[in-house]
């Protein structure tokens, strides 16, 4: 988005009308700086988007890998924080460009717990028409089997995502005794970076 | 009875109303000041809250949900907006004496908020437990980190926290 700062000035013909002309450049200066401000404002605020897991999350068994935060406005999860343009759910297709992304879950066993089993959270960026993942993230950490210890799961990184994509927030455990829950409190969360394509200024 | 302009207000002369250095000056000082408070929006822009902060040989009992405090060890909102909080907590000395497990949790304001745990080998290294998500922060709110590890005894942990405001709310 470029910005013209142009603003017209009075000629030897307007001196007669310079209250008109006077309006004129108010409402010219007006239109310049109000595209002005509208650049700085898009530059301090990235397109973002925070989703809250507010309840805890049904049954998830060994060996599947799940699709979570499927949907960023459905109950359990609610939107908390978005601005404009970013809409989050499963059909939503990202505007292309860079994104820091992440997700926080708290998955707990249901039953009894194997020690040194594996959960993955995940973030994929997938063609949604032949499933192949174009690019991801993940981390894998390990069932303690201690009382209150390690109950979290993070995962953080950068994508790239390209016209038609979308991003699935997956979840994977190897725990055969138990199903998994989540509990509350769990967050999903994408912030852009940069265009795909930045004019690079060569001085 | 001089008009203006709709989203900033600029004023302007009526046709048919006198027009004199006043006018002039009232238009020129209306702009000027538009143009200042933009500046200190491009400002803004460029300087964004940042937060790093390192805290050194933090003991933590086996156990023990334990707050790391001192010098470093948390940090105020300084303005309302959206953060993304890094922490990463080293186990300083390696695993000896072993653990079975450890976990890092940032809270705001006492309240959990996210975190990430480890369950690392019984010897050898000092590998690191990392924590990042997104803050919604208001103005004076307190972020500090929690650390709870299991194992045979105390173990000293380093602390480091990055922050960075994203977007800036009302």
């Amino acid at each position: 988005m470029t910005c013209d700062t142009d603003i017209t000035c009075p000629s030897p013909e307007n001196y007669a009308a310079i209250a008109k002309a006077l309006h004129a450049t108010a409402q010219q200066t007006e239109d310049r700086i109000y595209c002005l401000e509208s650049l700085v404002l898009a530059s301090l605020n990235r397109p973002t988007a925070i989703s809250l897991q507010n309840a805890d999350v049904e049954s998830y068994s060994d060996g599947l890998h799940y699709n979570v935060f499927s949907s960023w406005n459905s109950p359990p999860y609610v939107p908390v924080f978005v601005n404009s343009p970013m809409v989050v759910d499963s059909d939503f297709f990202y505007d292309p460009g860079m994104y820091q992304v992440g997700m926080y879950v708290s998955p707990y066993t249901v039953g009894a717990a194997n020690v040194n089993t594996a959960r993955i959270v995940g973030i994929h960026v997938i063609n949604p028409v032949t499933g192949v993942i174009a690019d991801r993230i993940e981390s894998t950490t390990f069932e303690t089997n201690v009382a209150n210890v390690g109950n979290e799961s993070c995962v953080e990184g950068v994508l790239r995502i390209e016209a038609g994509q979308r991003v699935n927030f997956t979840f994977f455990h190897s725990n055969t005794s138990s199903n998994m829950r989540f509990n509350a409190g769990g967050l999903a969360w994408i912030t852009k970076i940069s265009d795909l394509n930045v004019t690079r200024v060569v001085v | 009875m001089p008009d203006s302009t709709p989203i900033y207000s600029f004023p302007y002369p009526c046709p048919g109303e006198a027009v004199t250095a006043g006018s002039f000056s009232a238009l020129a000082n209306a702009i000027d000041a538009k143009l200042n408070s933009l500046k200190d929006k491009e400002f803004a822009a460029l300087h964004r809250p940042i937060v790093d902060q390192f805290v050194e040989d933090f003991l933590v009992a086996v156990g023990v949900e334990t707050p790391i405090t001192g010098p470093g060890s948390s940090f105020v909102i300084p303005i309302n907006g959206i953060y993304i909080v890094n922490v990463k907590c080293t186990a300083d000395g390696g695993f000896n004496p072993p653990m079975t497990g450890a976990h890092v949790r940032v809270r705001q304001n006492a309240v959990n908020r996210f975190g990430n745990m480890i369950f690392p080998p019984t010897a050898g290294n000092s590998p690191n437990v990392n924590a990042v998500g997104p803050i919604v922060g208001t103005t004076g709110d307190v972020m500090d980190v929690t650390v709870r590890q299991q194992g045979a005894a105390p173990v000293l942990f380093d602390l480091l926290i990055r922050a960075k405001m994203i977007v800036a709310l009302a």
